[in-house]
């Protein structure tokens, strides 16, 4: 009986040892992984509307502003006025940034949209183009 | 910030005022591109006064100027839209012929596509501090308002009120022009009397 005893114990030592992760890898045919990438703010191949600068400035850069308060003085550089046919309201607001940017300008405000009335009519998008001022203009005189 | 004030001089009204050109008379026929096109002759351009017309300065807001200024006049170049980048070189002219140093608070109004002409304005001022520092007695605010395309009648009927009143300056000027078309100008400011 007590060979028996013996025997089953030893027996049940050898399958408790049986497993062990060096002896058995798992075989895995798929697995997942976290990675945080960099978000890319300028890409390394610019679009060609955003290398495209005028008098040394960006023409995305020029503000278009509905309304006419600005908390600093602006001269008045000249009036753009973009006409462009129905539905190209992205082409004349890049027209207007882009002539505002040829006037050297900061900013278009008052912008104003008028819809041709009759069919074939162009849209009329326009406004001040402004350059912001360091000094008071007449503050010497 | 130093706050400036635009300000209109009414000591001028009898002796300026009352002196300078007639208001232009506009045709209620002409309902071409430019219905509100001056039919009195103006001061022909010369290189004197184109020389004097580059030196004008041109500004989006009213009190960016750096000094006192007082209000000379209002100008409005009402241009055809095909020609509007003409627009902002006649508002230069027009303010030289009135001896402006500056044109402030300018606003533009496209308007509505057809024949409505756009709207360049502003008021055309020149350094000049009227209040000189002296104590004052505010009398209230004067108001006026005209049809489109008569600043001069609306500059004078602003100093005619105010004048009415017994006030010796108009403070705070300010000018809106509005959208166009039927809509009326607008010129207001705080009348004021010196005190003895």
């Amino acid at each position: 009986m007590k060979l028996v005893v013996c025997a089953l114990f030893a027996c049940t030592a050898a399958c408790a040892s049986e497993y062990h992760p060096d002896y058995h890898p798992e075989t895995a045919t798929s697995y997942s992984q976290t990675i945080n990438y960099g978000t890319i703010v300028a890409s390394s191949t610019p679009t060609q509307e955003a290398t495209t600068m005028i008098h040394g400035r960006d023409p995305s850069k020029v503000l278009i502003l509905q309304g006419t308060h600005l908390d600093r003085p602006a001269e008045v550089v000249g009036v753009v006025d973009a006409h462009l046919k129905v539905g190209d309201q992205d082409a004349a607001l890049a027209a207007l940034r882009k002539r505002a940017a040829e006037m050297d300008a900061d900013a278009v405000v008052g912008v104003e949209f008028h819809h041709g009335e009759a069919a074939g009519e162009p849209i009329h998008l326009s406004g001040l183009a402004v350059r912001f001022l360091k000094t008071l203009p007449l503050s010497g005189s | 910030m130093k706050k400036f004030l635009v300000v209109l001089s009414l000591a001028f009204a009898s002796g300026w005022g009352l002196a300078c050109d007639m208001p232009a008379a506009k045709s209620a026929e002409n309902e071409g591109e430019n219905k509100y096109a001056k039919e009195e002759k103006e001061e022909p351009v010369t290189p004197e006064l184109e020389a004097k017309a580059a030196k004008v300065q041109i500004l989006q807001n009213s009190e960016g100027l750096g000094c006192a200024t007082e209000v000379i006049g209002i100008v409005d170049v009402h241009e055809p839209v095909k020609t509007v980048d003409q627009a902002l070189h006649e508002l230069r002219l027009d303010a030289a012929r009135i001896n402006a140093e500056a044109v402030v608070g300018v606003e533009f109004h496209h308007g509505e596509p057809g024949e409505e002409p756009t709207h360049l304005s502003g008021q055309a001022v020149r350094c000049n501090d009227l209040l000189k520092g002296r104590a004052y007695d505010v009398i209230g605010p004067v108001e006026v308002s005209q049809k489109m395309g008569a600043e001069d009648e609306l500059y004078r009927a602003m100093k005619a009120k105010a004048k009415s009143s017994g006030a010796d300056l108009i403070l705070d000027v300010k000018f809106v022009h509005g959208e166009g078309g039927d809509e009326v100008m607008k010129m207001s400011g705080t009348a004021i009397r010196f005190k003895q």
